[in-house]
């Protein structure tokens, strides 16, 4: 892929974004969200309520938590 | 005729054609969509619950092709106007497959307290986190207190499910914020195991994280040099974390 500045991470629930150069970002169809990413420099993961985050490595995973759901008695993503 | 589908966020499909919903059903459940079709009032409390504001999820439909503007935009319009699902709505559904995805997004802390509980377990632990400030300049550690509360909850009030459950509270002593979460039964003695547990890894990847950052409900694994230099894909199957593994790892949370 080309590089990108910045991506979002977690779109369908409050939005959590990366901000920084994106030259791999490989997205896996799994149920913990993995997106596999490497950045050139420092990334910035910002959410509108959670504290900023920067990144200081260039290879990152990204995953969403899991929540158990006793209704349907089986994992899922957890709501921020 | 054969419909056109567009699989909105949180497993919610649109019927293009018939202009309805249905909710999307994978795994145990089977693939495929469920029959039963939900109006755009249910639907437009069912995201209110999710997104909360119109703004939240107008940035979550961004991506959406002009195929979807008509629905987007009267679910839009509707979230600011409906109320979320409450739990004692939610337990009188009958479609029980967009009952299983609104239960999860109602207030779990009203719902416990209706539903009755008793703690089980208490474990805390002191965290040594990094603060950024918003342009990510590093300001320092701050140590953190954390307290996490394994619950019992009472079933009795539900018909859905027959056996009680577990629910996980997460409270910073510093900050006083509280957080709950469903945990497995299996992790209902171990509080601090049970809140790791929540981060599933995949399994071929854990040997190669570096430090963990954790914002809301988002993990980001920084991972070792050797990750990229021998090619690895984060494709094992996801497994939960050890505790010893997560809060050792662990560098950062907001």
């Amino acid at each position: 892929m080309d590089e990108k500045q910045g991506t979002l991470l977690e779109p369908s629930t409050n939005t959590h974004r990366l901000d920084g150069k994106v030259v791999k970002e490989e997205h896996y169809d799994n149920p913990v969200g993995t997106i596999d990413l490497r950045i050139e420099g420092d990334g910035l993961v910002t959410h509108g309520e959670h504290g900023t985050i920067k990144t200081e490595s260039p290879n990152v995973v990204k995953l969403n938590q899991q929540e158990y759901n006793p209704l349907k008695q089986r994992m899922q993503a957890a709501f921020d | 005729m054969a419909s056109m589908r567009i699989t909105f966020p949180e497993n919610i499909v649109w019927d293009f054609i018939n202009d309805c919903f249905h909710v999307q059903s994978r795994g145990r459940d089977g693939d495929g969509d469920s029959k039963e079709k939900i109006g755009y009032g249910d639907i437009a409390r069912y995201y209110k619950g999710v997104y909360r504001s119109s703004g939240r999820m107008k940035r979550a439909f961004k991506e959406y092709s002009s195929h979807a503007n008509k629905a987007i935009d009267k679910l839009v319009e509707l979230i600011d106007e409906v109320e979320p699902f409450t739990y004692d709505e939610v337990f009188k559904f009958d479609n029980s497959t967009f009952q299983g995805l609104v239960f999860g997004t109602v207030d779990i802390a009203e719902m416990i307290d209706y539903l009755g509980w008793e703690r089980v377990k208490t474990e805390g632990i002191n965290v040594n986190t990094k603060v950024f400030d918003s342009e990510g300049n590093f300001q320092g550690w701050e140590n953190k207190h954390n307290v996490f509360e394994t619950l019992k909850v009472s079933s009795e009030k539900l018909s859905q499910i027959n056996r009680d459950f577990y629910a996980l509270r997460c409270w910073c002593t510093s900050t006083d914020q509280e957080h709950y979460l469903y945990i497995e039964d299996r992790y209902k003695d171990e509080p601090l195991q049970a809140v790791a547990s929540t981060f599933r890894v995949p399994e071929n990847i854990v040997k190669y994280i570096k430090e963990i950052k954790r914002q809301g409900d988002v993990l980001i694994c920084e991972m070792k040099d050797e990750y990229y230099e021998e090619g690895v894909k984060p494709t094992g199957t996801p497994k939960p974390l050890d505790k010893e593994t997560y809060f050792n790892l662990l560098t950062c949370e907001t």
